[in-house]
């Protein structure tokens, strides 16, 4: 266990991270002393918006409920949809909140305010959480992206910058494009060298800055080609029976690489689950998607608490809305982000409990509203970063990490 | 060859292409003039200044601006042979069907480079095709806008509808968006609170919205398998309404009202209220200053005002009275946009040397600062340099980054695309380099496939046919950056041959060193 700490760049001194501070000193952490606790957030992205009915907030007995069924879980009182048997083992590191509530019901618009805690409005483009995440908490010089997003793009980083971007890889069971040099290293190093002077004359007659960036970049990927930390994209170093326990599904070995790549410092990865828009047929498409989330999520929050990774790793589980009440014409669920539920795990989230609550036919939230401000309060201060911190944004007015919302602090009682 | 000159000539003599209206502005030549003139009266004597281009750097410039790609190989012969009148050359490319498409592409990516919308919500063919076909046949950019902001129907049907409902109908980001990119004016801080530095107070944003109150999004049944249609529908009632700041849950009903214009009636119906906002806003001497702005900052890597959104400010532009000639001119001219490019490329300061990127606002470029080239230019250079067929399914073209809900394109264009696109909104500084771009021009299949000596490819043909070494290394630079080898980069290729001693492998990595070099993907 230790082992797996000790190779961490970010996470030397990380053991005790967390364990000596008050949430309030760690608040107050800046710089490179909040890099070296090596937090890390792992994003579990349910593309399209999944149905709060079928996850975690089933509403036995209710009209509204359907034909799936409630199961009760290894925390007793805590009953989730069944077919998420794999999650239901893992309950006791698990936080539900029941109670998000939101105004966009566009998987645009949405997708947008789940990542970024803002609406679009057509002018500022405000940076992804991931970008944000990878700012504060990467290191300039490590040598793999601070941002990593498994089969699906995203949300950027606009005016933070492109270095703080996400670098994509769309299918896990390969190594990421072009990471690989088609030359042997010493070729390559020679190629660079010939590159660099062939543009000197070009520097001098006026693109000297171009050049130098230019060159910066290089450098940068040519550490990223010659690295020995992209192992970390690489699942084949994974005993075969740790590839199967997470499962073989893309987003079963999305989630072990978003393991190996925490391993190694990289401080934010998203995995996507895509086709959650279950307007139609919707249980049929839910036999399909449950199982691979199920087993690649419980198996990602069991790996991690073995590993000692769980404690600086927050774990979220979510997509950009809820879904209807009502069933429609169709045998589907449409659009609702009145009322939806998510997960969260790691970083001292007290596990196996339930925040907030829907009515009892689920059609509004009755108890503990969290609104999507209030969400991303409280995923900052899980990692320890200051929402309130403001960027510099491109319409040349200083903008928070997040405008208004209170973190939901039960999460820590 | 002749030929080629014949149709330069009786074009100019026809005065091809029309323009779409009696122009009442300057002649472009004389208006450059003027504009020079005034450049250098700001800058003082004692500045020195860059000499003129040579034609070949012109060349790779002009055409990369007017028709995004490098110069057609019988232009550079043109070029060669010392036949060469500059005015000629812009003439005959602002007539290419390769011009349209480059703006065309243009003004896609400024009006839905942010948007989240999915093919649903974008027809992008429909789109795109559309916007080609304004640049074309040289619609006016007032009209243009006019079709876009007063557009309705279903967006499989009415092209130019698709700029609102690539924006969700949602009229706070269609009014952000417009005064953003049509008045160069950033509304959007003023849609929480009033902002301190700027001139626009909360009440007037909304009111700008207002104008798209009663432009309803409508969902659409999917009749052809192409995925639901939306359409805007132009309502007779409802009210666009602000939040109260004290009391969110309160909503003050407001009446449609421009930048310090007078307020148009609330009673006034969807249709007449945007025909109103057109009016108002392409009169605005704002949009002939933001569009002048945007054109001189592509084209010269440099703008009057370091933002394309900074014009609502109170930032001092430079060369204000160049920029205040250049709107008023624009704006006798029609709105024509081929107008524009023809006066600013008949510039002295478009057609010197290349000069650094100012890294302050109080420096006075007078020549062309170096830019990065957009996605689409930098994918035709690699199709010049590399000599690939677009459409070869047997190169993988893995996308570096997932798509956006939408898809501009296919294949290998789709892969570069993905790769180097940027909001073309962004000031020049602005735009970085990216490790993915990095990544696919050093190790992709498609870039060592083809600069391989092995294979169908320039290479190996070349020293198949055994060609010397100083015509190979400069039949790469034309490949490659449209220019020969200066003396100090033919010595340098000379000794790396000598040093490497292995031919083959020697110049491909020439070759390589070429394509990833700064200035294979940058404007000189």
């Amino acid at each position: 266990m230790s082992t797996s700490i000790h190779l961490t760049r970010r996470g030397f001194i990380g053991m005790a991270a967390g364990a000596g501070f008050s949430l309030f000193d760690q608040l107050r952490l800046h710089g490179d002393e909040l890099r070296r606790q090596g937090k890390s957030c792992i994003l579990l992205w349910m593309a399209g918006g999944p149905s709060q009915f079928e996850t975690f907030d089933p509403k036995p007995g209710a009209e509204t409920q359907g034909p799936t069924r409630a199961m009760p879980t290894a925390t007793p009182g805590i009953a989730i949809a069944e077919h998420w048997r794999q999650v239901a083992r893992v309950t006791g590191d698990l936080a539900v909140i029941r109670s998000m509530t939101s105004r966009e019901g566009n998987h645009g618009r949405a997708t947008y305010l789940l990542h970024t805690s803002y609406a679009p409005s057509g002018g500022v483009v405000h940076p992804g959480v991931g970008s944000i995440v990878a700012k504060e908490l990467g290191q300039a010089d490590f040598d793999l992206p601070n941002f990593v997003s498994i089969q699906g793009a995203s949300i950027g980083p606009s005016f933070l910058g492109v270095q703080h971007a996400p670098f994509i890889v769309l299918d896990p069971n390969r190594a990421p494009d072009n990471l690989a040099a088609p030359v042997p290293d010493p070729r390559l190093q020679r190629r660079l060298g010939l590159m660099r002077e062939l543009e000197q004359p070009f520097a001098e007659e006026g693109a000297g800055a171009q050049v130098r960036d230019h060159q910066t970049l290089y450098g940068q990927t040519a550490r990223l080609v010659l690295s020995p930390r992209v192992r970390g994209f690489d699942l084949e170093r994974e005993p075969a029976r740790v590839r199967d326990h997470y499962g073989r599904s893309p987003f079963g070995q999305g989630c072990l690489m978003a393991r190996r790549l925490v391993e190694e410092g990289v401080p934010f990865v998203e995995v996507q689950s895509p086709g959650w828009d279950t307007h139609g047929n919707e249980l049929r498409s839910l036999q399909r998607l449950i199982p691979p989330v199920d087993q690649g999520m419980a198996a990602l929050i069991g790996d991690l608490r073995a590993r000692g990774l769980l404690e600086r790793t927050l774990v979220i589980w979510m997509g950009e809305f809820g879904r209807t009440p009502r069933v429609n014409v169709n045998a589907g669920r449409d659009h609702f982000p009145q009322a939806f539920n998510l997960a969260l795990a790691g970083c001292g989230v007290r596990g196996g409990q339930v925040i907030g609550a829907t009515n009892r036919a689920g059609t509004e939230v009755a108890d503990r509203p969290v609104s999507v401000p209030d969400l991303f309060v409280t995923i900052y201060r899980a990692l320890g970063i200051n929402s309130r911190r403001e960027n510099q944004s491109n319409v040349g007015r200083p903008l928070r990490l997040v405008e208004g919302g209170n973190a939901v602090g039960e999460l820590w009682r | 060859m002749f030929r080629m000159l014949n149709i330069i000539v009786s074009a100019v003599i026809l005065g091809f292409p029309v323009a779409a209206s009696p122009s009442l502005a300057d002649s472009p030549t004389e208006t450059a003039r003027r504009v020079d003139q005034a450049l250098l009266k700001d800058v003082g004597k004692s500045a020195a200044l860059p000499a003129q281009a040579d034609d070949a750097t012109f060349l790779r410039r002009v055409c990369l601006d007017l028709t995004g790609k490098l110069p057609e190989p019988e232009l550079a012969k043109s070029l060669q042979a010392g036949k060469f009148k500059r005015a000629l050359i812009v003439e005959q490319l602002l007539a290419s069907e390769a011009f349209a498409v480059n703006w065309g592409r243009y003004w896609r990516d400024v009006l839905t480079y942010h948007s989240q919308a999915s093919n649903n919500s974008l027809r992008w063919e429909l789109f795109d095709r559309w916007l080609t076909d304004q640049v074309r046949e040289g619609r006016s950019f007032s009209d243009m806008v006019t079709s876009m902001v007063t557009a309705t129907g279903i967006n499989d049907e009415v092209a130019p509808v698709n700029f609102l409902t690539s924006h969700f109908g949602n009229p706070i980001e269609i009014g952000a968006t417009v005064s953003r990119v049509f008045l160069g004016v950033q509304l959007q801080c003023a849609q929480c609170h009033d902002a301190k530095n700027e001139p626009w107070k909360r009440e007037q944003f909304h009111e700008f919205v207002a104008f798209f109150g009663r432009a309803k999004l409508i969902q659409h049944k999917d009749v052809n398998g192409r995925g639901t249609p939306y359409a805007i529908d132009g309502r007779a009632e409802g009210q666009y309404a602000m939040p109260d700041l004290k009391n969110p849950d309160r909503l003050i009903a407001l009446a449609p009202r421009f930048l310090g214009g007078d307020a148009v009636s609330a009673d006034l119906p969807d249709l007449e209220r945007r025909a109103a906002l057109a009016k108002q806003l392409t009169k605005s001497p704002w949009f002939a200053k933001a569009y002048v702005n945007r054109m001189w900052t592509a084209l010269m890597g440099w703008g009057f005002y370091p933002g394309l959104a900074d014009l609502g400010t109170d930032v001092e532009p430079r060369y204000p009275e160049v920029l205040d000639l250049l709107a008023r001119e624009w704006a006798a001219s029609g709105h024509d946009m081929r107008w524009l490019f023809r006066t600013i490329t008949a510039t002295q300061a478009y057609q010197r040397q290349l000069q650094p990127r100012p890294d302050s606002e109080s420096t006075q470029p007078v020549a062309v600062c170096p830019q990065r080239l957009r996605p689409e230019q930098i994918f035709e250079n690699l199709v010049r340099a590399l000599g690939f067929d677009e459409k070869d399914k047997k190169i993988p073209a893995p996308a570096p980054s997932a798509a956006p809900a939408a898809r501009r394109h296919e294949g290998l264009r789709h892969m570069v695309y993905m790769a180097f696109k940027f909001d073309p909104s962004l000031s020049p500084g602005e735009v970085q380099g990216t490790i993915p771009q990095a990544l696919l021009m050093m190790n992709s299949v498609l870039v060592n496939t083809y600069v391989a000596a092995s294979g169908k490819t320039f290479l190996a043909e070349a020293l198949e046919k055994n060609m010397a070494d100083d015509e190979l290394i400069v039949a790469l630079y034309q490949r490659t950056l449209a220019r020969s080898p200066r003396g100090r980069e033919l010595e340098t290729c000379r000794r790396y041959l000598r040093t490497v001693n292995d031919r083959r492998e020697a110049f491909e990595d020439i070759f390589w060193s070429l394509l990833n070099s700064t200035e294979f993907v940058t404007k000189r």
